[in-house]
């Protein structure tokens, strides 16, 4: 267990650090499917997975005194509804993303290198919790990472 | 013999003093049923004739967005007012409004200027944000130019009515109509009206008293 999770960190500083390097790298393209065709959002579990997922997650994170900062006054249920959205769209879900983008909603809330990465945490353990495999976490993780350059300001 | 100008202004300067003596000021003070006054009561008085043509408006107010709650909270504009949202949170914002009079969805982004909306018919518009669900104000829009807000104790002046026969209509928030009543603006100029309204379904957060 603490070897799996320290083996998850080493990935994940390996894909932000990748990330900022491939700067061209679009967030907003799919992703690809590996061999079985499946998607990503199929192999994650579907909309009952995520949706559990970003339920936690955002539960978490709003009251998380170190995260809880920026979602105080935020209406979380629709939060979730966009973020279970944006998840499906960049998996392969056939959604289609309705909100704004990642620089635009994150504008002026001064997030932090710390806050942005307890939120990636928060995510791995939701995504742990509800039965997401190493590898399906490390291909989301992979496609959310590119992300990090509009959201953190400081 | 008198000139035909001087006499025109002569005639001028006569409806003008007769219009003058025929004015006055209309002070409402509100409260609840409790009797504690009321701060943010909408006050205005609609000319029972409708002899007054509709005004080119060319008002601005503004409604802004200041630690997520709404700036003013009540206000009280004229239709064809032009409502400008300044944002002074520097985050995102979507303020909305689902009420009849002015449906709409205009999204603040942090530091870009939205354009204005003009709120062109009368009725209580509600207003909210789709990503702070706890930001409300209201806007009630009126077809007079006889409107105002009580102040902290309650108190509210409309200035310089002609005499004649008015609907005066008082609304707080958590009112679904005004409370209204007639009054009469006569030679004898001022008058003083005490309103009661009840307050106990407002959202509106109020100072102990």
């Amino acid at each position: 267990m603490t070897h799996a999770r320290f083996g998850m960190g080493l990935t994940l500083l390996g894909l932000l650090a990748m990330s900022s390097i491939c700067a061209s790298a679009d967030p907003a393209a799919p992703a690809a499917s590996v061999e079985d065709g499946a998607s990503l959002y199929a192999r994650m579990g579907g909309a009952a997975t995520i949706s559990a997922v970003i339920d936690e997650l955002v539960d978490h994170s709003a009251s998380d005194p170190r995260l809880k900062r920026s979602f105080e006054g935020v209406d979380l249920a629709r939060l979730k509804r966009l973020l279970v959205e944006h998840i499906c769209s960049l998996t392969g879900g056939g959604c289609t993303y309705s909100g704004d983008s990642m620089r635009d909603v994150h504008a002026g809330l001064e997030i932090d290198q710390s806050e942005f990465y307890g939120l990636v945490e928060a995510l791995r353990d939701a995504l742990r919790h509800h039965g997401v495999g190493l590898s399906e976490r490390n291909e989301l993780l992979q496609i959310l990472a590119p992300m990090k350059r509009d959201i953190v300001e400081r | 013999m008198m000139s035909r100008s001087a006499h025109i202004f002569a005639l001028i300067s006569c409806a003008l003093a007769t219009a003058a003596s025929q004015a006055g000021d209309l002070s409402v003070e509100v409260r609840d049923l409790q009797g504690n006054t009321l701060a943010d009561a909408v006050v205005f008085a609609e000319p029972a004739s409708e002899a007054a043509a509709p005004a080119n408006v060319k008002a601005k107010i503004t409604i802004d967005q200041v630690n997520k709650q709404f700036v003013p909270r009540v206000s009280v504009l004229r239709a064809g007012t032009v409502v400008t949202f300044p944002n002074s949170d520097n985050i995102r914002h979507s303020v909305y409004s689902f009420s009849p009079a002015k449906v709409f969805t205009t999204k603040l982004y942090a530091g870009r200027q939205a354009e204005p909306i003009v709120f062109d018919r009368s009725g209580v518009i509600v207003l909210g944000c789709n990503i702070h669900d706890q930001m409300l104000a209201w806007a009630v829009v009126v077809d007079t130019p006889y409107f105002g807000k009580s102040g902290a104790e309650g108190a509210v002046t409309l200035k310089s009515l002609p005499a004649g026969e008015y609907r005066l209509n008082t609304w707080y928030p958590g009112l679904t109509q005004p409370v209204s009543e007639a009054v009469t603006i006569g030679a004898a100029g001022d008058l003083q009206r005490q309103v009661r309204v009840d307050a106990s379904r407002s959202p509106l957060p109020r100072a102990a008293t």
